[in-house]
């Protein structure tokens, strides 16, 4: 992934109306954004909605964005609240039952490759907070204390859900072999 | 499984499921439009004849046109929309605009630069120039300086273009270009063509070996198809030696071929066959490449019964450099008369020895299991420490209550 100043060049480029720099921020963060929406949504369709709207909310947003060397946080605290929006409108108006967003997974990851195994394991073992707090340090490359800081979490609670997390996955696939 | 492991394979799966949706994103990122200026209504009572406003507004519109006319195509024409890099030994690079045509052209390296001044010298302006017809006289001048031949006569051309499409057609329209350029001053060369990608990982590599981009990324993809080579061994490589390696590599398209400069897998198995007195039918013969000492290498392996014998032949004269017999006995190797340019007939081999590769293995699994334990000790520790830090925390909840009912009891 970009660095940071990589990062936070490309939003100011943004800010000025180059549409190229989102095409290159999306291709360099499309990973995290994803996968974070997917972490709290459990359901790739939702995810790809988010995915979609984080990067036009940054096209439209840029210029609110202040330069503090964050901005991944800031891209990722778009796509947080676009996620609990989204499942708050589901909540409201879809009733979506549990067994559906497990359909959802189960067909979309269903192939058993070993990456595959992994992922199915965080979907489906793993608490919601677990979920998140691997999928962001697997993916976003963020530190304890900045998830902390996203998912508005003392450090010590993400360092062990964290642990507890990572003990479940593995558990999962040693049961797995 | 390690964490870090873990990680990746999430990371990775993750990165395979993700839908492709930039076009949208970019079909709904709408013009970001200036702040609308209003003109405030109030009345002058400016004495002024009734012509003479609509006057003003039309010259002003018409030097605006005017301007903004000439500024603009001014501006388009700076815009660069496509980088191409192209990679011999000199490494050149040419900045283009929308329209094509080239708004800076450099050389990355010292060849690079003295192919641009020897254009310069001979009065071709690139700037300015059809993007074709400039990469045509880069190459004309690279083969009149001697850097392209018969026997180096491979080009890299990278393209970089946020279209995909546009990039596509680009990267192809010069490959040919360059494939017949080559063709016309009698070379047979391989054109290899790849998209530039915006990897940080590829700009550090390519900072910290003094080459540009487009070698490096060709390098990586190399790497990846032939794992036990290092980007350490093939930065020494020429681009000629490279377009060897590039078969099957991904995302490198290859026009042509070197015809001239290099002998064939074919001749080195033969060569290595005739030394070791054997046809190629009647043994198992293995091919592979190697870079030793800089140099490129064809390293054959030629299997007879339970003789072994490991050439290493040069890719560019077909001489065999050094050889070395072993016995296989119960999958143990035994080695090993090593020599040069010797008979093969007095092979003695005796003293039993474990392959480096079997130790490094060895080494490297103890190593992966060392990282594991560390790996599990952190996870505890970090475990550990967010319980003690809830407990403080406890703590001092429970703390500060007990010294305000004491207090309130001493109170009362």
């Amino acid at each position: 992934m970009l660095s940071q100043v990589a990062i936070e060049t490309l939003i100011i480029e943004i800010a000025a109306g180059n549409k190229t720099a989102v095409s290159t921020l999306y291709e360099e963060t499309r990973t995290a954004v994803y996968g974070f929406a997917l972490s709290i949504l459990k359901n790739s369709s939702d995810a790809e909605d988010v995915l979609q709207e984080t990067y036009v909310r940054i096209w439209s947003t840029a210029e609110n964005y202040i330069p503090m060397g964050k901005p991944m946080a800031w891209v990722l605290t778009i796509s947080k609240n676009l996620s609990l929006s989204l499942l708050r409108e589901r909540s409201k108006h879809v009733d979506m039952p549990e067994e559906n967003l497990l359909m959802d997974q189960a067909k979309s990851f269903s192939v058993s490759t070993e990456d595959r195994i992994v992922l199915n394991a965080a979907m489906n073992e793993l608490s919601d907070e677990e979920r998140q707090i691997i999928m962001l340090h697997a993916v976003t490359g963020l530190k304890h204390i900045e998830i902390a800081k996203l998912l508005s979490m003392p450090l010590s609670t993400v360092l062990s859900k964290y642990s507890r997390a990572k003990k479940k996955l593995r558990n999962t696939l040693k049961e797995g072999d | 499984m390690k964490t870090s492991e873990l990680e990746r394979k999430l990371a990775s799966e993750i990165s395979q499921e993700i839908p492709d949706v930039l076009d949208s994103i970019l079909s709904k990122c709408e013009p970001k439009s200036g702040k609308i200026i209003e003109f405030s209504d109030h009345k002058s009572n400016v004495n002024k004849t009734k012509w003479f406003r609509p006057a003003c507004v039309t010259a002003a519109m018409f030097v605006l046109f005017v301007g903004g006319y000439f500024g603009f195509a001014q501006y388009q024409k700076n815009i660069i929309e496509s980088v191409v890099l192209l990679d011999v030994n000199p490494s050149v690079e040419l900045k283009v605009n929308k329209n094509e045509k080239i708004v800076l052209a450099k050389g990355l390296n010292k060849d690079g630069i003295t192919v641009i001044d020897k254009m310069k010298a001979n009065g071709e302006k690139l700037e300015g120039e059809e993007l074709d017809i400039a990469v045509k006289g880069v190459i004309n001048t690279m083969i009149e300086e001697g850097f392209l031949s018969e026997q180096s006569s491979s080009v890299l051309v990278t393209v970089e273009n946020p279209d995909d499409k546009k990039n596509e057609k680009v990267k192809s329209h010069l490959m040919i270009t360059i494939h017949n350029t080559l063709k016309e001053n009698g070379i047979e060369g391989a054109v290899m063509g790849q998209s530039g990608s915006k990897s940080e990982n590829t700009s550090k590599l390519a900072s910290k070996y003094r080459i540009d981009k487009g070698k490096a990324e060709l390098i990586e993809k190399i790497i990846a198809k032939n794992p036990h080579l290092s980007f350490e061994q093939l930065v020494k490589l020429s681009i000629s030696d490279l377009s060897l390696l590039v078969d099957g590599a991904e995302n490198i398209t290859v026009v042509g071929f070197n015809a001239k400069g290099y002998v064939s897998s074919k001749y080195a198995v033969d060569s290595a066959c005739t030394h070791a007195k054997v046809t190629s039918g009647d043994a198992q013969v293995g091919v592979s490449f190697e870079v030793s000492d800089g140099k490129l290498i064809y390293d054959v392996s030629v299997i007879s019964g339970d003789n072994r014998i490991d050439y290493k032949i040069d890719v560019k004269t077909g001489e065999i450099l050094k050889w070395a017999a072993a016995i296989i006995n119960d999958s143990i190797e035994k080695s090993a008369q090593e020599s040069k340019n010797e008979d093969v007939a007095e092979i003695a081999p005796e003293v039993p020895k474990a392959s480096p590769n079997d130790i490094i293995d060895g080494a490297i699994d103890e190593v992966d299991g060392a990282i594991d334990e560390v790996d599990e000790a952190i996870g505890e520790v970090d475990e550990a420490i967010g319980e003690a830090i809830n407990e403080v925390d406890k703590l001092k909840d429970w703390g500060f209550g007990e010294i305000y009912r004491a207090k309130d009891k001493i109170i009362s």
